[in-house]
C-alpha cells in the first residue's frame, strides 16, 4: 500500500512539475538551440526585435486566455484586432478627434463586439467555435466597410502619440514592452487578486459548483469575451502604429497565433487550467520561431506550418503529462 | 438447484476505505436472490465485480464450478452476466429497437436489418409481458419506469445465465413494482439466476427467495425469506452500531418563529405538496429512500432546482428563490451529495475553494475588485484549524485531500461566509470514520451558536445521532414528523413505508 | 402506444429544419426579386456545380458532427492536397497518379488526426484546427504562394456535360457520395454507433463497442471525402490556386448545424444537411449576383449566418419545452 502511494506522488510531482515548468524549459531549450544555430539569433537588437513582433500576438493572447479558462475559443479575435485598427486609423485620419479618445472608441467598439460574442455563446448556448467563426465574418466586414470609405487604406502618421507608441521610449525601455508588460501584470492581477478573476478560475474550473456556489455564471462567462474583445483592440491599435498604416490585411490569422500561444502554454480546452505567464512564453516561443526562420530566410507560410506542428506536439506532451483530454 | 456461480472470499479496497472483505456467495438457477444492506454496505461494489466494472482484490469465482475471470463487461457478458444498471445505459437518441440490440445488431451483409430487429425487439417484449411499447419510438419520450423494462428486454436479449438488477425500483410506484416482478417471476422459470439488489425490505421479503444481507462490507447472515422476520433482516443490517459519537443532551428549544416555512411544495412526480416548519438552534433531519423527495426539497429551496408550486418563507418573508444565488444571498448555504460533481473546484487550492462565494466580502473597497488576499488567508487558516482538515498546507489542490478532508473544506466554505442557514445533503457520504466524529461535532457545535441547519441523509444511524427533529419522507410526501427519538429499528419501518410497528 | 402524428406536433418536431427552409425560401424572395434570373433551372444548375465541393466535405463532416465532435482541418486539407496534386502533376503529366495521390494524401493525413483524437484522446478542436494551420501554412510554403495550372483534359471532363446537357461527371460524384453517406448512416453498424458515439461514449463503450476505432473512421472518412472534394473543385478551377478550399470548413459546419444536426451529436441525418447546404448555396450564390462589393458582403453573411444559427438555437429550446410539456399530457 505505501510503495503505490509513493509511486503514485512521485508521478504526481513529476507530471506536476511539467505542467508548471515545463513550457518554460521548452523556451529556454529552444533559445539555446536557436542561439547556438545562428549568430544573428542571440543580439540584442534581435531580442528585441522578437519581442516587438511578440507584443501584439501577446496582448490577444491575454484575452484568449481569459476565453480558454471558462473553457472556450474566440476565433473572431482576429477580425476584432482589423477592427480596433480601422476605427482609430478613420477616427484621426478624418479628423473627428485625436489619437487617445480615437483610441478608447475603438477599444470600446471592440468591447461591444465581445459583449455580442458572449451573448451568442452563452445566453444562445451556440458553441463558441461556431458562433466566432460566424462573428469573424460580421466583424471583418464592419471592418472593411468602414475602411473602404478611406480607399483600403489609412494612413497613421498624422498623430505624435502613434508615432511615440511605435518608436518612443521611456527610460530607455521601448513603449511598447511597457504596453505589454503593463497589460499583463494587470491581467495576472485580476485573475489572481481580485474576486472577478477567482470567480473566472472557479466556473471553469467546476461551472456546476461554481452555480451552486451562488455565482453568476452567465455574466462571467460573457465577461471574458468581452476582455478578450478589449485586448484585440488593444492590439489592433499597436498594429496599426507599428505598420504606420491600416490595410485590409491586419489583423488576419492572428486568432491562430493567440490560440496557439494559450495551448503551448499548457491551457485545457475544458477551462480552469490558464496561466498568463505561461501564456505569455506560449507567445514567446510562437515569436522565436517566427524570427528564427526569418533570420534563416524561410518563408512566413512556413512559419504557419511549424505554427501547426508545434500545437500538435504542446498538446501531446500536456495529454502525456496531465493524463487529461486537452 | 443447479449452483450457477460461487464469490469465495472476495476482497476489495478502494483508496481510504475497505468496501469488502471475505464476501462469500452463492446463486442458484432459478432463484431471486437479494443483496440487503444500507447505504455503503458494499451492494453495488460486489455486484459491480460480477459486472465486469471493478476487479477484486482477493478471493475467486466460479461459475458452474470452473474458476472464471472476469477483466471487463465485454467478458462478463460473454461469460453469461448480464446487469440492469441503477443509472440505466439506454441511449435516449435511439429506438427500443436499436437500444435492445446495441453492439449485436442483426445484419444482413453489411446492411443492418431494421425489420428483423424490430420483430424480435417486440417479440422479446411480448415473451416478457410488456405491452404498449412501441419498439420504433426514441427512448427518452418512455418514462424511467417503461425505460426500465426496455434495459431488462436488452440485458435478456443476451441470453444471460445471471442476471443482477442494482436497486431497480428506487424511482418506481407500486403498480410498476409488481409488473417489473412478474416479469422477474417469468425470468425464474426460465432458470435464470436473479440477484436484487435493494434496501426495501417489504419488495424484498414479498418477492425474493433468498437474500444476502450486508453490512459494512461484510456478510452477516444468508437467509430465506420464508423464514425470516423483516425485523431479523434490519437487525442484520445494523449488527452492534458502533457509535463513537453522541449528542450531548438534545436542547428542548422553544420553537418561536420558524427561520424556513415550507408551504405546499408540488413538482410532479417528485415533490407532494410539502410543507414544514424549520427552527433555529438546533439540527432538523430529513430522512427517506432514495428517491423520496427528500433531497429534491432542498435543491428546490436552494434554487437549484424549481417547484412547480407551492412558497418558501425565510424569516417570515415570501421569497422567491430561482437561482442559487438568490438563495446564498438570503444566507442559505447547500453542501450537496456529491462533491466531486456539484462541490469541488478540483484544480483549485483549498483557501480558494473555502472562499469562492465569500471573495465580496474580502474587497478592499466597495467598488474595487481587489482583495485582501492577507485576511481571506488568515480567515481559511482559522476555519481549517478549527475543523482539523489534514493537508500539507492551505495553497495545496483540494483534490489531493482525502474525502473527509474535502469535506471539512466545503464545510468551511459555508462557514466563511456566515451562513445562518446550512443545509448539509449526506453530509458524511464517502468520509471515513475519524472524520465523521469531527463533522458531527461541528454540526452540534453550529447549532449550539444558534444557526439553522438541516440534515439529509439515508443513513438512519446518523440521522437519529445528529437530529434534534426528524422528518420521513416518502414518495414525495412528508409521512412522519418525530420531535422524540425513535429507536432505530422503529425510524426504518417508518422509512419503509410500514408505519408503526413494535 | 404511437404517439399522436399530427401535423403540428410534426412541424414542432422538426422545427429546425422548418425554420432554415423558411429562412432559405425568405432570401430566395429577396434574391429573386434582384434577379429574375434565380430560380431559373440554369442557375439552380450553376448552384450546385458550384458548391459541389461543399456538398461532398458536408457530408463527411455530418458523420463528425453527429459523433459529437467538429473537423476544422477540410479547407487546409484542400489546398494541400491540391498544390501537392499540381506538383505531381507538372512532374508526371499522368493525371490519374496525380488524383490519386490527392486523395490518398487527403486520407492519410485524416488517418493521422483521427489516431490522435480517437486514441490519444486528444481534443479534436485542437488537433483539427493545428491541421487547419500547418497543413495551409506547408502548402503555400511548397508552392510559393503562387498557383500551379493543370491543364488535364482529364480533369476538366469532371465538368463537361454527357447527358442532358448537363449532368456531368461532378454531379455523379455529388449525387454518389450523398448515397453514400445515406448509406453509411442509416443502414450499418458503422451509422449507428457514430449516432450512439454521439449520445454517450461511455455508454457505447459499456455495450462492447470499439468506439476508438469508429472514432478513427469517422475521421479518416471526412479526410478521405475531403480528397475527393478536392478533386472537384481542381477540375472547376482547372489549377491549384491559393485560395482553393477557402472557408469550406466554416461553410460545412455552418450547412451540417443550420440544417438542424446538433452539434452536442447524437442527432442528425442527410435530410438536415442538405437543408442547411440549400440555405448556405442560396445564400452564396445569392449574394454573389447582388451588386454588392466585397466587405459589404462579408458583413452581410455573417449576421445571416449568426442569426441562423441563433434560430436554430431559439427552435431548440421552445421545442424542448414543447415537447416536454406534451410528453406530461
Amino acid at each position: 500500500m505505501k510503495a503505490i502511494t509513493l509511486k503514485i506522488v512521485r508521478k504526481e510531482t513529476v507530471s506536476g512539475f511539467f505542467a508548471k515548468f515545463g513550457i518554460i524549459v521548452v523556451a529556454l531549450v529552444i533559445f539555446v538551440t536557436f542561439s547556438l544555430l545562428t549568430n544573428n539569433f542571440l543580439t540584442i537588437d534581435n531580442v528585441f526585435n522578437i519581442f516587438k513582433q511578440v507584443a501584439i500576438v501577446a496582448i490577444i493572447a491575454i484575452g484568449m486566455t481569459f476565453v480558454f479558462l471558462i473553457g472556450g475559443m474566440d476565433l473572431s479575435a482576429g477580425s476584432n484586432v482589423l477592427l480596433g485598427a480601422v476605427v482609430t486609423g478613420a477616427l484621426i485620419t478624418s479628423g473627428v478627434m485625436d489619437a487617445f479618445p480615437a483610441m478608447i472608441v475603438a477599444i470600446v467598439l471592440c468591447a461591444i463586439t465581445g459583449l455580442i460574442n458572449g451573448f451568442f455563446i452563452e445566453v444562445l448556448h451556440i458553441n463558441s467555435v461556431i458562433a466566432t467563426l460566424g462573428s469573424q465574418l460580421a466583424i471583418r466586414g464592419l471592418a472593411l466597410v468602414i475602411i473602404s470609405n478611406y480607399n483600403q487604406w489609412i494612413w497613421m502618421n498624422k498623430d505624435p502619440l502613434l508615432k511615440h507608441i511605435n518608436v518612443g521610449k521611456v527610460l530607455g525601455i521601448p513603449v511598447i514592452f511597457i504596453i505589454v508588460i503593463a497589460l499583463y501584470l494587470l491581467a495576472y492581477i485580476i485573475l489572481t487578486k481580485t474576486s472577478y478573476g477567482k470567480q473566472v478560475y472557479a466556473v471553469g474550473g467546476n461551472e456546476k459548483a461554481a452555480k451552486l456556489c451562488g455565482l453568476n455564471t452567465v455574466r462571467i462567462k460573457v465577461f471574458c469575451y468581452c476582455i478578450c474583445g478589449i485586448t484585440a483592440g488593444i492590439a489592433g491599435i499597436i498594429a496599426a502604429c507599428r505598420l504606420g498604416m491600416v490595410n485590409t490585411n491586419v489583423g488576419t490569422g492572428m486568432e491562430f497565433d493567440a490560440v496557439t500561444a494559450v495551448v503551448l502554454g499548457g491551457a485545457s480546452l475544458k477551462g480552469g487550467e490558464a496561466n498568463v505567464f505561461k501564456t505569455f512564453t506560449g507567445a514567446i516561443i510562437v515569436g522565436m520561431i517566427a524570427n528564427f526562420m526569418t533570420l534563416y530566410g524561410v518563408g512566413p507560410n512556413y512559419k504557419s506550418a511549424v505554427t501547426g506542428a508545434f500545437i500538435l506536439l504542446a498538446s501531446i506532451i500536456n495529454r502525456m503529462t496531465q493524463n487529461e483530454t486537452v | 438447484m443447479e449452483l450457477v456461480l460461487e464469490m469465495k472470499m472476495i476482497s476489495k479496497r478502494f483508496p481510504g476505505v475497505q468496501a469488502l472483505t471475505d464476501v462469500n456467495l452463492k446463486l442458484y438457477a432459478g432463484e431471486i436472490h437479494s443483496i440487503i444492506g444500507q447505504n455503503g454496505a458494499g451492494k453495488s461494489t460486489l455486484m459491480k465485480i460480477l459486472s465486469g466494472n471493478y476487479r477484486h482484490d482477493e478471493g475467486t469465482i466460479f461459475m458452474h464450478g470452473q474458476e472464471v475471470v472476469i477483466n471487463n463487461t465485454a467478458e462478463a457478458a460473454k461469460l453469461g452476466i448480464g446487469i440492469v444498471y441503477q443509472e440505466l445505459s439506454l441511449l435516449n437518441n435511439l429506438t427500443v429497437a436499436e437500444n435492445i440490440f446495441l453492439g449485436r445488431e442483426v445484419v444482413n451483409g453489411i446492411r443492418i436489418n431494421n425489420k428483423k430487429m424490430r420483430e424480435l425487439a417486440h417479440q422479446y417484449l411480448l415473451e416478457l409481458g410488456i405491452e404498449n411499447i412501441d419498439v420504433d419510438q426514441k427512448v427518452e419520450v418512455f418514462p424511467l419506469a417503461k425505460k426500465q423494462l426496455i434495459e431488462i428486454a436488452k440485458v435478456i436479449s443476451a441470453k444471460p445465465q445471471i442476471m443482477i438488477l442494482d436497486e431497480p425500483t428506487a424511482a418506481l410506484t407500486n403498480e410498476d413494482t409488481e409488473r417489473l416482478f412478474n416479469i422477474l417471476r417469468k425470468l425464474k422459470e426460465q432458470g435464470i439466476a436473479l440477484v436484487f439488489i435493494s434496501h426495501r425490505l417489504g419488495e424484498i421479503k414479498k418477492y425474493c427467495d433468498c437474500g444476502s444481507i450486508m453490512m459494512n462490507g461484510r456478510v452477516t447472515a444468508n437467509v430465506r425469506m420464508q423464514d425470516v422476520t423483516e425485523i431479523e433482516i434490519i437487525e442484520h443490517m445494523l449488527g452492534d452500531s458502533f457509535n463513537s459519537f453522541h449528542r450531548a443532551e438534545k436542547h428542548s428549544i422553544k420553537h418561536i418563529e420558524p427561520v424556513v416555512k415550507l408551504s405546499d411544495l408540488y413538482i410532479k412526480d417528485q415533490l407532494n405538496h410539502v410543507s414544514c416548519e424549520i427552527y433555529p438552534g438546533e439540527i432538523t433531519g430529513f430522512t427517506g429512500l432514495l428517491g423520496a423527495g427528500q433531497d429534491v426539497l432542498w435543491r428546490v429551496v436552494y434554487g437549484a432546482m424549481q417547484a412547480q408550486s407551492g412558497d418558501i418563507f425565510i424569516n417570515g418573508k415570501r421569497v422567491k428563490i430561482d437561482h442559487p444565488t438568490k438563495a446564498v444571498k438570503l444566507g442559505i448555504g447547500l453542501l450537496t451529495e456529491n462533491r466531486k460533481e456539484e462541490g469541488l473546484f478540483e484544480q483549485l487550492s483549498v483557501v480558494d475553494n473555502i472562499s469562492i462565494p465569500s471573495l465580496n466580502e474580502f474587497k478592499m473597497a466597495k467598488l474595487l475588485p481587489y482583495l485582501n488576499i492577507k485576511k481571506i488567508l488568515r480567515e481559511s487558516k482559522e476555519l481549517t484549524d478549527s475543523l482539523f482538515v489534514k493537508m500539507r498546507n492551505i495553497h495545496t489542490k483540494v483534490k489531493f485531500l482525502s474525502g473527509g478532508n474535502q469535506q471539512k473544506v466545503i464545510v468551511s466554505r459555508w462557514l466563511m461566509h456566515n451562513m445562518d442557514i446550512l443545509v448539509f445533503l449526506e453530509p458524511t457520504r464517502g468520509v471515513d470514520v475519524g472524520a465523521k466524529t469531527e463533522i458531527y461535532k461541528i454540526l452540534e457545535n453550529l447549532a449550539k451558536s444558534g444557526k439553522t441547519i438541516v440534515i439529509v441523509s439515508t443513513d438512519t444511524t446518523e440521522i437519529l445521532e445528529l437530529s434534534d427533529r426528524i422528518f420521513v419522507m416518502k414518495d414525495g410526501k412528508i409521512t412522519h414528523e418525530l420531535n422524540e427519538r425513535p429507536d432505530e429499528e422503529t425510524l426504518l419501518c417508518m422509512i419503509q413505508g410500514k408505519g408503526d410497528v413494535a | 402506444m404511437k404517439q399522436k402524428r399530427s401535423v403540428p406536433l410534426f412541424m414542432i418536431s422538426n422545427l429546425n429544419v422548418v425554420s432554415t427552409i423558411s429562412l432559405t425560401i425568405a432570401l430566395v424572395c429577396v434574391f429573386v426579386s434582384r434577379n429574375n434570373q434565380f430560380l431559373s433551372l440554369g442557375n439552380i444548375f450553376n448552384l450546385i456545380q458550384q458548391n459541389a465541393a461543399l456538398i461532398v466535405v458536408a457530408v463527411g463532416m455530418t458523420f463528425v458532427v453527429i459523433s459529437g465532435n467538429m473537423d476544422l482541418s477540410s479547407g487546409s486539407l484542400i489546398v494541400l492536397t491540391a498544390c501537392i496534386t499540381g506538383i505531381i502533376y507538372s512532374e508526371t503529366g499522368n493525371i490519374w497518379i496525380s488524383l490519386f495521390a490527392c486523395v490518398l494524401a487527403s486520407t492519410f493525413i485524416g488517418m493521422i488526426n483521427g489516431l490522435l483524437i480517437a486514441y490519444l484522446r486528444i481534443n479534436a478542436v485542437i488537433v483539427t484546427l493545428s491541421c487547419m494551420i500547418w497543413a495551409r501554412g506547408l502548402a503555400l510554403g511548397i508552392t510559393g504562394a503562387s498557383s500551379i495550372s493543370i491543364p488535364s483534359k482529364l480533369l476538366s471532363a469532371i465538368y463537361r456535360p454527357f447527358a442532358f446537357g448537363f449532368i456531368n461527371i461532378s454531379v455523379c460524384i455529388v449525387l454518389f457520395v450523398l448515397v453514400l453517406g445515406w448509406f453509411l448512416l442509416t443502414q450499418t453498424k458503422f451509422g449507428r454507433y457514430t449516432k450512439a458515439i454521439g449520445e454517450s461514449e461511455k455508454a457505447t463503450d459499456l455495450a462492447g463497442i470499439n468506439t476508438k476505432m469508429i472514432k478513427w473512421i469517422i475521421f479518416t472518412l471526412a479526410a478521405f471525402l475531403t480528397g475527393i472534394a478536392s478533386v472537384v473543385d481542381l477540375a472547376r478551377l482547372g489549377s491549384a490556386v491559393t485560395t482553393i478550399g477557402a472557408n469550406m470548413e466554416m461553410n460545412a459546419i455552418v450547412a451540417v448545424v443550420i440544417g438542424g444536426n446538433r452539434l452536442s451529436g447524437g442527432e442528425g441525418s442527410f435530410s438536415k444537411t442538405i437543408t442547411g447546404l440549400m440555405f448556405m448555396c442560396v445564400l452564396s450564390n445569392g449574394l454573389s449576383t447582388l451588386a454588392v462589393t466585397d466587405d459589404k458582403l462579408y458583413l452581410i453573411k455573417g449576421i445571416i449566418i449568426l442569426g441562423a444559427l441563433a434560430v436554430q438555437m431559439v427552435c431548440n429550446i421552445y421545442r424542448i419545452n414543447y415537447l416536454k410539456r406534451f410528453n406530461e399530457n
